[in-house]
């Protein structure tokens, strides 16, 4: 296998969403790529099409999923598939990635990123519909670490192990979400810094950073604001054991000026030196015992707090 | 699906826990109700043979956090679907009703553009005739109270379903002058092409005017009911409404269903007694719907075309 099987390292990406399409067609910021949603684009004939085209471009694309459930004991979804392979050639998408997760099952589609039992079955389940993904798509799928906020009592091991294993028996790639590793760390109560260790670094494609949620029992992916200290020092963690890979801010809820956006991806320089703190010395911040160990810049309990993936499109209309 | 170490097969545990998370009385009456035992023979008590607890939160704690998303994600793409019918509902009546609407038709899109597809459908089935907010001060609603509401719903998904759907944006329209090109005597024989995002809509209430009129700002009242038209398309990717008419309503369906222009005015002279006015207005129509990019091109015989840029 090639170094990261291929994929190059982007720089500093920012996900591309509705609000800020006016502003990126007439400013061209200075933005090393963007991430769209591919549900969002796949079936568009409309404005969300046209300007995605404008932005191919000029940008170099990445492809995210939210409804590829790769997890579900459905049947795969060919036709979706086969959008999903003619939108990434018609933009010329660098790589195209999705969940480890299912979204539904029995035909239905929950769109919320549900999670899987860490078993040995369904790392089978997975590693086979992985490989056949792979060969419809006919590039390697590149999976993302999602936030959860159950454990199963069949897991029989840990989400970083299934998670290399799965990267290393299907052959695909890996999109480290940092700030879903600091997330579920809290929720379940391991270290992360473990957990960004152990997985395998050479597969480590993309990360993501974003914002979250204290609700002071568990921690909510919201996407809604910046991102914390904690998960900056576990993204200088991951950049200083991977080499650095190509990095993207999700801004999905209560999203600012697309500037605002921008700066805060351009944060993530500051960490990509050497580690402020020795490996094992990283700050384990939010606990799920109460919001007393908060950090300053987590975000007070928005009602409702909906865990992302939440993505429509809004029409424009006269 | 299932080995040595697990309990239950990883389509028991899924097909668990979608029961589970979508129960419309929350996680604890869905881990009790028939479909999940089905599934997994657990209760609320014995949840943590699947679910484990976490370092603060209960086993049916951690699974409301999908269960509570669930219904707050897909109600809030409602109300961005239905702004205009969530107003006028009121947001906890809106509520009421898409909650309804999920449990009868839920999601089976990997799209949630896709959520809404049957929602005037659920709404004609089910002639929803909960009052509105203000129905108290302004008295008793009208018989047809159900018809606003289901007027209004298939406006907006009209609406967004013109946004997104195929379009004309980079093909040639018809040229408004290449109207005055074709010879009287040829008309009645010729044919309108409109452009594929035409769609044109019948209502029992003014509802048109209704969304306009919310889309300012303004807080419009609960209309009388009216019957009213109007024909949206989309252009430089806005899509535009326009009152018709019903004899301009007739006219452009005639048409959509491809009749000749003599035919589709024949139809529409059925629903004005006044034919001399008609043929005068005629004319000034096919203008305006022309320059407002309404048809595609006309074709007179197969030895006269008048496409695009002609």
């Amino acid at each position: 296998m090639t170094s990261r099987l291929g994929y190059e390292n982007l720089g500093l990406g920012v996900g591309l969403r509705t609000v800020h399409f006016s502003h990126i067609l007439e400013h061209h910021p200075d933005v090393d790529w963007f991430e769209i949603i591919s549900e969002n684009f796949m079936d568009s004939h409309g404005r969300p099409r046209y300007v995605l085209q404008q932005i191919a471009e000029r940008y170099r694309v990445v492809m995210h999923g939210v409804s590829l459930s790769i997890g579900s004991t459905d049947a795969l979804d060919f036709e979706y598939l086969g959008k999903l392979k003619r939108l990434a050639d018609s933009v010329d998408a660098c790589w195209i990635s999705d969940h480890v997760c299912w979204t539904g099952v029995a035909g239905r589609n929950s769109h919320d990123l549900l999670p899987i039992p860490y078993s040995e079955a369904t790392l089978r389940h997975l590693v086979e519909r992985i490989r056949i993904v792979q060969d419809v798509l006919e590039r390697p799928l590149v999976l993302e670490n999602p936030s959860t906020y159950v454990t199963f009592r069949d897991s029989s091991m840990s989400e970083w192990e299934f998670i290399a294993r799965m990267a290393a028996e299907a052959d695909c790639g890996l999109l480290l979400d940092v700030n879903n590793v600091y997330v579920s760390s809290v929720n379940h109560g391991f270290d992360p810094a473990e957990y960004i260790r152990a997985v395998p670094h050479e597969r480590v494609v993309q990360f993501h950073l974003a914002g979250h949620t204290n609700l002071g029992t568990h921690l909510i992916d919201t996407h809604d604001g910046q991102v914390i200290d904690p998960v900056w020092e576990l993204y200088r963690l991951a950049h200083q054991m991977t080499g650095g890979a190509s990095t993207l801010l999700e801004w999905d809820a209560r999203i600012p000026p697309f500037a605002e956006v921008h700066a805060e991806v351009q944060k993530a320089r500051r960490f990509m030196g050497a580690a402020s703190r020795v490996a094992g010395d990283e700050p384990s911040g939010e606990k799920a015992s109460g919001p007393s160990d908060e950090p300053s810049a987590a975000r007070e309990a928005p009602t409702p707090s909906v865990p992302q993936p939440l993505h429509y499109v809004t029409p424009d209309v006269q | 699906m299932s080995d040595s170490s697990s309990a239950y097969s990883l389509d028991q545990i899924e097909r668990w826990m979608q029961s589970v998370i979508t129960h419309p009385r929350g996680v604890h009456a869905g881990v009790n109700s028939s479909p999940s035992r089905q599934q997994i023979d657990v209760s609320t008590d014995q949840i943590d043979e699947v679910i484990l607890p976490g370092p603060a939160q209960s086993p049916l704690e951690r699974l409301a956090v999908y269960g509570n998303a669930y219904y707050a994600r897909l109600l809030g793409v409602l109300r961005e679907l239905f702004p205009a019918l969530s107003h006028a509902l009121g947001e906890d009546l809106f509520s009421a009703f898409a909650f309804d609407y999920l449990q009868r038709y839920p999601s089976q899109s990997y799209t949630l553009g896709r959520l809404a597809d049957c929602f005037v459908r659920f709404l004609e089935e089910t002639r929803p005739t909960a009052p509105p907010p203000e129905a108290d001060a302004a008295g008793p609603m009208p018989v047809s109270w159900p018809d606003f509401i289901i007027d209004l719903a298939r406006l907006e998904w009209t609406i967004d379903e013109v946004f997104d759907a195929p379009g004309v944006e980079n093909e040639p329209l018809l040229d408004p002058s290449h109207l005055a090109r074709i010879p009287a005597a040829r008309w009645p024989e010729a044919r309108l092409v409109p452009v594929v995002c035409l769609r044109l809509l019948s209502f029992k209430y003014p509802v048109n005017d209704y969304y306009t009129e919310f889309r300012q700002g303004k807080a419009p009242p609960l209309p009388e009911p009216r019957t009213t038209f109007a024909a949206l398309l989309r252009r430089d990717y806005i899509v535009r409404r326009f009152e018709l008419s019903a004899a301009q309503h007739e006219l452009l369906s005639a048409l959509v269903d491809g009749e000749t222009l003599g035919n589709a005015v024949m139809r529409c002279a059925r629903h004005d007694d006044d034919v001399e006015r008609l043929s005068s207005q005629l004319q000034a129509w096919f203008r305006l719907w022309a320059a407002e990019g309404f048809f595609q091109s006309v074709h007179v015989s197969t030895d006269c075309s008048l496409e695009g840029e002609l």
